[in-house]
């Protein structure tokens, strides 16, 4: 399977965007609290670099592209993908009531987020104890 | 399915990361097909078969769930 990636280094610009976004938008939001509104520019600015750091993560090779790193990858997806729409039928049946995520937005995160974690536990075998 | 590529690889001699380097693939790749969490491909086993000179169906051995 050939996956289309960018180079390795894009992963920290993908963390740095994002870490910077999140990190300026918690401090605008502190300046200028109406920012929390979804709808705010500044916040929906904020949001799409966040999404866009997320991204080059997720896109950036790893040091070794192989046939495990390739499964891994598609493992992650598919718990991602299944995590958000169980997330948003259970949202649909109003079962999460005050539940943190009330955007697309915030449910993209999740599941990038859901992502990344399960992709490094499937990378680095954390599922099943020690490396041999 | 069962895997006999840590013993194989100890008796060859041959280091996780060698084999790993020598078969193009990362050492969590052979730590994890050595731990049967990883079932690799056909290419990646018949790799592993020539670098430790043993039979693939040696390396790689089918169990009764398996076939269910």
């Amino acid at each position: 399977m050939n996956t289309i990636l960018i180079p390795r280094q894009y992963k920290w610009i993908g963390l740095a965007v994002f870490l910077l976004s999140f990190v300026g938008l918690i401090v605008i939001g502190m300046l200028y609290p109406e920012t929390w509104e979804q709808s705010e520019p500044r916040r929906k600015i904020a949001n799409v670099l966040m999404l866009i750091g997320l991204l080059l993560l997720v896109l950036s090779k790893e040091r070794v592209e192989d046939e495990f790193i390739n499964d891994c990858r598609l493992r992650a997806f598919r718990t991602a993908f299944l995590a958000g729409i169980i997330y948003f039928i259970l949202d649909s049946a109003d079962l999460l009531q005050g539940a943190v995520i009330k955007s697309s937005f915030g449910l993209l995160i999740f599941e990038i987020g859901i992502y990344l974690i399960m992709f490094y536990i499937s990378k680095t075998g954390l599922k099943n104890g020690e490396q041999g | 399915m069962e895997n006999r590529v840590k013993k194989y690889r100890e008796e060859a001699g041959i280091t996780q990361e060698g084999l790993a380097q020598q078969a193009g693939v990362s050492r969590q790749s052979i730590i994890s097909i050595e731990k049967g969490q990883y079932v690799p491909t056909t290419i990646l086993a018949l790799k592993i078969s020539k670098l430790l000179k043993a039979p693939v169906e040696d390396l790689f051995v089918l169990e009764k769930k398996d076939w269910k």
